[in-house]
């Protein structure tokens, strides 16, 4: 819906010169839950009006300028930070106009600060230790001519004259596809932070604790292929691993890929004697046959050491690796599991083995115990029967951290207890979305585009319909300013409404309704 | 007709770097056969019964062949040739960095340069030339050497200042009877006199060096091609000396071992109570009748005493050499009672002969001390013997034990120098090569069976008998030790390359695969 539109007569009233935003078009409102806000991205107005829930369930509103062209938009791992990506007037043509930026927008000071970027890109990752964005070209074909491997990092720690750093990796014809944080692992020079760049053929490590030096310090480059035959491996994801915490030789990265049933496992080590490598670290390649494409892998450990578990849904089995001789292990699975999640930590801390979640579109998920008993490598698999499968798992915070939703994009999902290995159904009468609550006390289901909603409590798992006025296009629960919940419902139609409802005592009766908000503070 | 198996007798004490398996015996003997190789399982080690009803007479002794290409070891580097690529890999064996380098065409067969601590030699097969690496530290120095012969294979002197290439007839599938496999590639790697082709016997099947370095020995059909490396406009053969009295007929199965000063070669024959001795200045040929027929003879690696078993009657020879050749009817005999032996194996400097036989099914092993009087003591062991390897020092023995019904494989490690039970190990594959640390305080051993959880590797403490097994993930082709390193290796089966380094001190195992991958890592440390 055009804002011109819904403004008519007030435009066709109106005299003399006014802001141009009063003129821009509504486009696709980006909506973005932080901790206490909803984020509304309203790039024809360059800002973000942040939305706060009150007591009385009355919503503050605050606007914050962002620059134009806003590309991408994210939060922050803790839900605290709100990220603009703008690209500015491309192409700039007047002195005023405004260059690339990176906006951050703190939700709890409802602050925001504005970085300049060297170049206009569209693709934001995010150090979910909170230290770095990197922006790089998101492959939208927005320039005519891109350099794919430019890569801008952002220090959201510095100030903003040292904050930027840009980059261009070197290429064999790659280019990035996926931008991986690791872990701290510690490393022969220290402790350090890693970005493992993905490209469609080879992977690259940068040592984001010296990616500012000057000059700079070079990346890693791991190719994939032998250069033997014009065939080029495509990586399909990466998991890193601290190793034993008194060493530091043991740090590794394993690389799986997508087109070849052999993962990499990339040790770390020293640099040899007299090396003049520019960094203090060499990865060492070690390839590991899992049998199949690997569709997903995880470090964990078992009373064996460590291993590197890789599904290989085609043989229904998972592989143990050992990363240190490449050996594998193959462990029939009942069914073709697609993903792995680890659970240690809700099931059996302080164990001597990893205890693994495995699901997928299967009809069961099935709990991977990694302690070895007489006889096989691992201790257990036992399976939980669901129906419909668990495309997507959903964890709750503490204090049900011990719980899991499973859904599918069929008619209902489970809500599995990691501890009783139990797996209760809730049934929809559609397909439904189901949104955990950032306090882990409550489950809110609804039907994208229509009206229903329901809270489901998670202490007895008992549906409570709340039907709303207006179709809903998603939900937030969030932290009022008093410290208690509200659930904010965004409607689908106008320029953006929402509902709004006492999240830890819904009541249709006293729930508020907001149309418009995007109309107000221009 | 000779059989080839992984092991047999005549194997001595693989240390250090070396590969253990498939090496022609101590010293510079050969073994001559005729131009067919009958498969393992028709010499299979048991007393059968014979046409006529009678009992048929054990096989001959068995004999070590390779029949495979492997990674070599320096101090401290793995060398590996990639046939495909072009290139060598160069494992440090410490940091376990992978490093590749441009040989020629087709880089296939590998030799270490002795008298270096870390230099290869390289046959590029399809160049037909070959590349000399060296590695010094982080520097590497490459140099092309100009081969033209066909060849598969590599005799070194043992100052490292001479190279051969040549073909052994033996590892050339379907070879014709008109490939006569006669040019050798004399290389001088000091680089005074260009590479030169010279043409020898009808198919050598060794080829030795002076240990002066003054002269080459290629024991051939045609009889021992004598090459003389001096000349100032390059080496020459001059000479070739029959090694029977009827050398334009088929002497069948034999082996020629040369001594290390070149002087003399002494030859045995299967099935024949004679060794004969050829002066090889002279071509003067002398008859040493022996009690009965020599199953196996072995030159001690100075050259001073050959030492021979004669199985029918369990019985010892011990030739004092080059006093033979003159006094022919004198020398030391010693009846090994109540045992059956027929292969002798010598440790290293030539003070422990380890008697056995791979012939019959024995559980024994005889150790016969040459330092002074020869005495001798039999050690139990609880499976048959295959082959025996000895440590450098002789201190200990390692038993690779033959095929046991119930058994998938086992080895033992017999104490030698202390009158100790050795301790038998069982596999779960048969083991496939053997490797003993220089500081003779480690063996390691590969097993290879048709299952992924039958490939492992077993590394040996000694003198405690302590013994870890570690699985491997490919089968194992090779095994060795880095010295410098401290580590052993396991060279595996891999389509990317695959080698298992162990530590030899803390056991701990480290995998590489993917040589080519490793080293194509770009660090930044080049523009």
């Amino acid at each position: 819906m055009k804002r011109i539109l819904v403004l008519a007569c007030l435009a066709a009233a109106a005299c003399g010169e006014r802001p141009e935003a009063w003129d821009a078009p509504v486009t696709s409102v980006t909506a973005v839950g932080l901790e206490g806000s909803l984020a509304l991205v309203d790039d024809g107005a360059h800002r973000v009006v942040l939305a706060r829930p009150t007591a009385d369930l009355e919503l503050l509103r605050t606007s914050v300028s962002v620059g134009k062209g806003v590309v991408n938009v994210k939060a922050s791992a803790d839900q605290k930070r709100l990220f603009v990506l703008s690209t500015g007037d491309v192409p700039k043509k007047k002195q005023d106009d405004q260059g690339p930026s990176l906006t951050v927008v703190d939700d709890g000071s409802q602050v925001s600060r504005r970085i300049e970027l060297p170049t206009p890109l569209s693709g934001l990752a995010l150090d979910p230790a909170g230290r770095w964005a990197v922006i790089f070209p998101g492959g939208d074909g927005r320039a005519f001519v891109e350099n794919p491997n430019q890569l801008v990092f952002v220090d959201l720690t510095a100030a903003p004259e040292k904050a930027v750093t840009f980059r261009t990796l070197r290429s064999f014809g790659g280019r990035p596809q996926r931008l991986t944080f690791t872990p701290e692992l510690t490393l022969p020079g220290g402790k350090r932070h890693l970005l493992v760049v993905e490209t469609d053929q080879d992977v690259s490590i940068l040592d984001l604790e010296h990616v500012q030096d000057t000059p700079a310090r070079p990346e890693i480059t791991v190719r994939l292929s032998n250069g033997l035959s014009t065939r080029n491996l495509r990586p399909a994801g990466v998991v890193a691993d601290d190793g034993e915490a008194n060493k530091s030789d043991d740090a590794r990265i394993a690389v799986r890929m997508a087109d070849d049933s052999n993962v990499f496992l990339l040790t770390l080590a020293p640099n040899p004697a007299g090396s003049t490598a520019p960094n203090d670290f060499t990865p060492l390649v070690n390839l590991a046959d899992v049998g199949g494409i690997a569709s997903d892998i995880t470090f964990l450990r078992t009373d064996g050491g460590l291993r590197l578990a890789a599904l290989v849904p085609q043989t229904m089995k998972a592989v143990l690796v050992d990363p240190a001789t490449s050996v594998t292990t193959a462990v029939d699975l009942p069914s073709a599991y697609q993903r792995v999640s680890l659970v240690t930590d809700q099931v059996a801390p302080g164990g001597t083995g990893d205890v693994a979640l495995l699901y997928g579109s299967t009809t069961s998920v099935a709990f991977w115990a990694l302690g070895r008993t007489s006889g096989q490598p691992y201790r257990s698999v036992e399976v939980v029967n669901i129906a419909g499968g668990a495309a997507q798992v959903s964890s709750l915070q503490a204090p049900n951290q011990d719980l899991k939703v499973l859904s599918s994009a069929g008619t209902g999902f489970y809500v599995l207890n990691l501890k009783s290995r139990t797996a209760s159904p809730l049934t929809t009468l559609q397909t439904a979305r189901v949104v955990p609550s950032a306090d882990g006390l409550r489950l809110w289901a609804f039907g994208p585009g229509t009206n229903n909603l329901a809270q489901i409590p998670v202490s007895n798992l008992a549906p409570l319909p709340l039907p709303l006025e207006r179709p809903i296009r998603d939900v937030f629960d969030l932290k009022r300013t008093d410290g208690g919940r509200a659930l904010v419902a965004l409607d689908t139609r106008g320029t953006t409404g929402v509902t709004v409802l006492d999240a830890e005592a819904p009541d249709l009766r006293t729930a508020r309704s907001f149309f418009g908000l995007l109309q107000e503070g221009l | 007709m000779r059989p080839t198996t992984k092991f047999g007798a005549g194997l001595l004490a693989l240390t250090g770097t070396a590969l253990s398996v498939a090496l022609p015996g101590c010293g510079s003997s050969a073994s001559l056969g005729s131009d067919s190789f009958a498969p393992d399982d028709e010499q299979a080690p048991s007393a059968g019964a014979a046409a006529d009803g009678g009992v048929a007479p054990p096989p001959p002794e068995r004999e070590v062949e390779s029949d495979y290409e492997a990674p070599v070891a320096t101090k401290n580097f793995v060398w590996v040739a990639n046939p495909k690529s072009g290139r060598v890999a160069y494992v440090n064996a410490a940091t376990l960095e992978v490093k590749t380098l441009e040989a020629g065409n087709g880089p296939t067969f590998l030799a270490t340069v002795p008298g270096q601590a870390d230099a290869a030699i390289v046959l590029n097969v399809l160049s037909r030339d070959a590349t000399l690496l060296k590695a010094d530290g982080a520097n590497i120095t490459t140099k092309t050497f100009r081969v033209g012969a066909q060849a598969n294979g590599w005799s070194l002197s043992p100052d490292g200042h001479w190279a051969i290439a040549w073909t052994d007839y033996r590892k050339v599938a379907n070879a014709t009877k008109t490939q006569g496999y006669q040019d050798l590639a004399v290389l001088d790697l000091t680089e005074k006199v260009p590479p030169t082709i010279l043409a020898v016997g009808y198919r050598p099947v060794s080829v030795s060096f002076a240990e002066n370095g003054g002269a080459a020995f290629a024991v051939t059909q045609d009889g021992i091609s004598i090459v003389d490396l001096t000349p100032a406009a390059g080496p020459l053969v001059t000479k070739n000396v029959a090694i029977s009295d009827t050398p334009l007929t088929d002497p069948g199965t034999r082996d020629v071992a040369v001594t290390p000063n070149g002087k003399l070669a002494l030859i045995r024959r299967d099935g024949s109570a004679e060794i004969t001795a050829v002066n090889l200045e002279t071509a003067v040929r002398t008859a040493i009748p022996m009690p009965g027929a020599v199953t196996d003879l072995d030159l001690t690696d100075n050259g001073t005493r050959a030492v021979g078993v004669i199985r029918d009657t369990s019985t010892v020879v011990i030739l004092p050499v080059p006093d033979i050749v003159t006094s022919p009817a004198v020398f030391t005999q010693i009846a090994i009672a109540g045992e059956t032996v027929g292969s002798v194996a010598l440790s290293p400097g030539g003070g422990t002969g380890l008697l056995y036989s791979n012939a019959v099914a024995a559980e024994r092993l005889t150790v016969l001390s040459l330092l002074g009087a020869p005495t001798y003591r039999t050690v139990r062991l609880y499976a048959p013997v295959l082959s025996v390897f000895s440590s450098k020092d002789a201190s200990h023995a390692l038993v690779v034990h033959d095929k046991v019904t119930g058994s998938p494989g086992a080895f033992s490690i017999v104490p030698v120098q202390n009158a100790l039970p050795a301790k038998i190990v069982e596999t779960l594959a048969p083991p496939i090569a053997v490797a003993f640390a220089d500081t003779n305080d480690r063996v390691i051993v590969a097993e290879r069976g048709t299952t992924r959880a039958s490939y492992g590797a077993y590394l040996g403490r000694l003198p405690q008998l302590t013994v870890d097994r570690f699985a491997l993930a490919s089968p194992p082709t090779a095994v060795g030790i880095v010295t410098g390193a401290k580590r052993a290796y396991v060279a595996q089966e891999h389509p990317d390359g695959r080698i298992t380094f162990i530590d030899l001190d803390t056991g701990l195992a480290r995998t590489l695969t993917g040589f080519e991958l490793g080293a194509r890592v770009v660090d930044g440390s080049k523009p």
